[in-house]
């Protein structure tokens, strides 16, 4: 719910755009709180300084990285100045960490929320099958699973992202094609169990189609599971999407994520602390909400 | 001078070795730039001659290209098995510079120590030399500060800022034969005129870019000629910042804004996808300021980061809108390789320029040894491209190197950081 | 018997698949090894390279040659690095398996020591336990690995930043010392990251045992709370943190990948990374086999040690 929450809500909250701003060379590697005047230039720029006074003749007298300069009225658009508040600070292209991480707090959590859905479907489906058919299809179907889960995958998908280019779609194709094979094995060997249960005998004896017998008997008993799987895969999604973001295989600049702020800082010589550490603890909470949340679910039943 | 196993290097080695350079089985990369020798002749142990098919300003740049190879060692290796000999010339290695190699691991490090048998007088200083490659640029920068090496080459602006004023480092800065651009597609219609050309350059802040990727220390590019070379133009303007004089001259061509600020031309809006090297760090952001600066004339920039080979196979075939590139330039002020119609298809000239009076000043400047004739040519090709604009020309990188102060004799030099290496030595005074 | 031959076909079919699809991914990525960006080299000298290599031969052609030169166990030729296929890999194989075997040290010991200590304490002791173990699987490898070289390496200088060794040559005992100086940091990031699941799982399996009533008769029996816990039950909790060595294992690779770049490491995951970027195919290919042979074999292994601390399982 928290994270559906954060999904919808937090681009509105970011306080400033997310991708760009209006001078980035005086903005550029500002520590945490720290406030910038904007000022409108007539020629359709916008500077911002970090002091601003009355200068003569009705003009501006500002102090621009750390230089002091005389702006006269002609070259002003206005004589106001907007403040502009940086609470995480600013990256290395003077871009509002804040709203950039709130934004990727969405990217990513769309991204791994749709690919959990596609992977619990699709490792779903083939777990039924699988253990609905039985016999020698059960057999094929499971040690292609195992065969697959001994794929190291981290590099075919870097490959294939290379290969195709960066989308959110592929990266969703991706995510859920690299996850559903554990979940497959374990609905498979739920069903089995429930099959053998006598309840399930029982629905069988009295006349139930297996279509009914499967949405009316098995599928309220795997749903604790699915819900587990579900939300625990949400939270290694995102970890996995930021590792891929990390290696440069996520989505192209400018759109912010969280592993691609780490990854864009960590390549600075000189990285600062809070370009590194504010997108990588926005990747943690929403996981580590994940994990214990499934935690909890594991607890009450 | 000798061979580090002890033997005369000989005049003979000079020829064999250009016999080798120009040898279709060992398949040297460089073997095109021979091409104009016709043949060396040995005149005694130290003497040779060289013959040239034709007469031009570069013949001693195209002698000089390589190193002299051991004759005595290595001819016993067939050319047809050099491609794949280096496991044999590992176990042969014979070198004659003034160092000699200690070891090596790959990816790793390389270990030089003093060659007992160099020519000059004590010549080198040093007794070793530790090479090391350290991938992540953060572990360099605290490697020098912690003491642990002794000398950084190609330090990025922030590094600089950061080493600045440190007791113990000296930071040299010097020019580069490098100059970094934005290529247009010619062949995509939107770019066709040099107009709407010179309107994107106009367009692009490079002043603000200058200042956010290089701290202000670069140089904004005119021509492709660099500013420090004897021929660059002196008296060509950088295209001035200007979104309105860009706007104009958009208008002109039949772009004009919808009510949303995006420029349309018969319905459809300016859209580009702008290619950049994704292991560039210094393009890759540029890349993404440009995007918000054409925003602001309603030109919509995708930028699309792609490794070192996709990017070429994308230039090579023509599929591209523009794309961030710097070349690494020799002296022979040749400007074929990307602007001579030529080499769109058998060249570098991937936005398909073609200018008939520009490949005639290039097949001029090749030939003219006048010195002064020569600059007039050039002047000339640089007027045309600077008001074709194929290349949006950002700017010229300085180059940074970084050293411990006890470090001395460190020249610099646009060739390499570690020309003058047998001068290096320690010291403190 | 019946079990391990079909094991070993699955695994010899996950070997060709990797391999294949390998193969075929990067042929079809777009990049061309033979070229380069230099304008002193003529476009000609790319076909040159091309035939020298074979990348001039149909797709199918080049398939075939490799797959019948990998069952000859040749390798191929890499064009990046100039060198035999197995030499580049067998290179920087060692230090990813030091890496690796030290981390799953780390990490395994770790997980258990802290179970079984836990095990005796109290209720908001354990919980507290838990939610680290908890945060600590929830931590990105890079991020931690960033974080660690940023503060533990930099800053404090306790650690090398980079390499698996110092560049002057050591012998013997003091040569081991500096080995383990650099795998330490990353070895403690890649068990930090993965060290929670392996935590939970055997804290829970030892609460099981110590309930199970072979505990209950050696404590009848008089024995001492700690002997009941190391001697009886620990090596039955082993059994299900052990059974998992063999999932871990593609974990760490790809840890140990992100952990070779962050760290300037030789290794696997370097070469092949590099070997990506350079349209290196003959060293990709392996590499990612070679991967895959890693956790193939140690799913084996994961089996024959579950087999050890368990004989039950012998009789499945």
């Amino acid at each position: 719910m928290l994270t559906l929450l954060l999904v919808t809500v937090a681009p509105s909250l970011a306080p400033q755009e997310p991708n760009s701003t209006p001078d980035p060379a005086a903005a550029q590697d500002r520590p945490p709180g720290t406030t910038l005047y904007a000022v409108a230039l007539s020629d359709g720029r916008t500077l911002l300084v970090d002091a601003i006074d009355s200068g003569p003749a009705g003009g501006l007298t500002v102090v621009r990285q750390g230089t002091r300069q005389e702006l006269d009225l002609a070259s002003l658009a206005s004589t106001q100045a907007k403040p502009r508040r940086f609470i995480l600070g600013t990256d290395h292209l003077g871009r509002d960490l804040l709203s950039r991480v709130l934004h990727g707090l969405r990217t990513s959590l769309g991204i791994a929320l749709v690919a959990t859905i596609l992977a619990l479907t699709v490792g779903t489906l083939v777990g039924l099958v699988a253990a609905g058919a039985g016999g020698w299809l059960d057999e094929l179907t499971m040690r292609i699973v195992d065969v697959l889960m001994a794929v190291p995958k981290l590099f075919l998908v870097l490959a294939i992202a290379a290969t195709l280019g960066p989308s959110r779609g592929l990266l969703v194709t991706l995510l859920a094609a690299t996850t559903w094979m554990p979940i497959a094995r374990i609905v498979r060997a739920r069903t089995v169990t429930l099959r053998a249960a006598p309840f399930s005998t029982a629905a069988r004896a009295i006349g139930c189609s297996p279509r009914r017998v499967l949405t009316h008997h098995y599928l309220p008993h795997l749903a604790g599971t699915l819900w587990t799987l579900g939300v625990l895969g949400v939270g290694n999604l995102i970890l996995l999407e930021s590792a891929l973001s990390f290696l440069g295989a996520g989505l192209p600049p400018p759109v912010a994520t969280l592993g691609g702020m780490v990854a864009e800082a960590a390549l600075q010589s000189t990285p600062s602390w809070w370009s590194i550490v504010f997108p990588g603890a926005a990747i943690v909470l929403p996981s580590l909400a994940c994990a214990w949340v499934a935690d909890q679910i594991t607890a009450v039943r | 001078m000798r061979w580090s196993d002890g033997l005369a290097v000989t005049a003979e080695d000079v020829r064999w070795t250009w016999l080798a350079q120009r040898h279709p089985e060992v398949a040297w990369r460089y073997a095109e730039i021979k091409k104009n020798i016709k043949n060396v002749r040995v005149l005694g142990l130290h003497h040779f001659a060289v013959e040239y098919a034709t007469e031009s300003p570069s013949q001693l740049a195209e002698l000089n290209e390589g190193v002299i190879l051991p004759r005595h060692a290595w001819s016993a290796l067939p050319f047809a098995e050099w491609p794949r000999g280096a496991a044999w010339f590992r176990d042969h290695l014979v070198t004659n510079g003034p160092f000699e190699l200690a070891g090596w691991e790959s990816q790793q490090r390389i270990e030089l120590r003093r060659n007992p048998e160099y020519f000059e007088p004590d010549r080198p200083y040093l007794s070793s030399v530790v090479l090391r490659v350290v991938p992540l640029r953060a572990n360099r920068l605290a490697e020098l500060e912690a003491g642990k090496a002794d000398f950084v080459s190609q330090l990025v602006p922030a590094e600089v800022r950061r080493l600045e004023g440190q007791p113990g480092i000296t930071i040299r800065q010097f020019w580069h034969r490098q100059y970094d651009y934005l290529a247009w597609n010619l062949r995509r219609p939107q770019f066709a005129q040099a107009s709407v050309r010179r309107a994107l350059t106009q367009a692009i802040d490079r002043q603000a870019l200058v200042d956010t990727v290089w701290d202000g220390r670069a140089r904004i590019g005119t021509s492709p000629i660099l500013a420090s070379v004897w021929a660059h133009h002196p008296d060509l303007e950088p295209w001035p910042y200007d979104l309105s004089a860009a706007r104009d001259a958009l208008l002109i061509a039949g772009w004009q804004a919808d009510k949303n600020g995006v420029l349309r031309r018969a319905g459809r809006p300016f859209e580009l996808e702008l290619l950049v090297n994704s292991a560039n760090p210094i393009h890759v952001d540029s890349a993404v300021l440009i995007q918000t600066q054409l925003a602001r004339v309603g030109i919509e920039v995708a930028v699309r980061r792609l490794d070192f080979h996709a990017l070429i196979d994308r230039l090579d075939s023509g599929d591209f809108d523009g794309a961030i590139g710097s070349w690494g330039i020799d002296t022979s002020l040749d400007l074929g390789y990307a602007f001579h119609s030529r080499s769109i298809t058998e060249g570098y000239n991937s936005g398909a320029y073609a200018e008939p009076t520009v490949d005639r000043l290039i097949e001029a400047a090749r030939e003219e040894t006048d010195q002064d004739a020569r600059r007039e040519i050039l002047y000339r090709l640089q007027e045309i491209l600077h008001r074709d604009q194929p290349y949006a020309f950002l700017w010229e990188p300085p180059r940074f190197d970084a050293h411990s102060t006890r470090l001395r004799g460190v020249g610099s030099n646009p060739l390499s950081s570690l020309f003058r290496l047998r001068e290096w030595r320690v010291g403190h005074d | 018997m019946k079990i391990v031959l079909s094991r070993l076909a699955g695994a010899g079919l996950a070997l060709w698949l990797v391999a294949s699809v390998t193969f075929f991914v990067v042929r079809l990525a777009p990049g061309d090894p033979a070229r380069s960006l230099d304008p002193a080299v003529p476009l000609s000298h790319a076909e040159t390279v091309r035939k020298l290599y074979g990348l001039d031969r149909p797709l199918t052609a080049q398939y075939a040659a490799w797959l019948s030169g990998l069952l000859r166990g040749d390798l191929g030729w890499s064009f990046d690095h100039r060198r035999p296929v197995a030499e580049v890999v067998a290179t920087a194989l060692p230090p990813t398996l030091g890496l690796a075997a030290l981390a799953l040290g780390l990490q395994y010991g770790g997980a258990l020591a802290a179970a079984a200590w836990v095990a005796r304490r109290r209720a908001p002791l354990r919980r507290a336990i838990d939610t680290v173990a908890l945060c600590l699987y929830t931590l990105p490898t890079f991020w931690l690995g960033l974080l660690a070289l940023r503060w533990l390496g930099h800053r404090s200088g306790l650690f090398p930043t980079h390499g698996a060794a110092s560049p002057a040559a050591l012998g013997g005992l003091s040569h081991l010392a500096d080995l383990l100086h650099h795998a330490a940091l990353p070895a403690l990031v890649l068990a930090l990251a993965n060290v929670g699941l392996v935590y939970q799982l055997s804290e829970s399996a030892l609460r099981r045992a110590l309930a199970a009533p072979y505990a209950i008769a050696a404590r009848a029996r008089g024995l001492s709370e700690n002997r009941v816990v190391w001697r009886h039950a620990l090596r039955n909790a082993v059994a299900a943190p052990v059974h998992r060595l063999g999932l871990d294992l593609p974990l760490l690779l790809s840890g140990s990948l992100v952990i070779e770049v962050i760290f300037s490491r030789p290794g696997l995951g370097r070469v092949a990374h590099q070997a990506f970027l350079a349209r290196d195919l003959p060293v990709l290919a392996v590499s990612a086999t070679a991967a895959g042979t890693l956790v193939v074999l140690g799913s084996l292994l994961a089996d024959a040690l579950h087999r050890l601390v368990d004989p039950r399982v012998e009789r499945v």
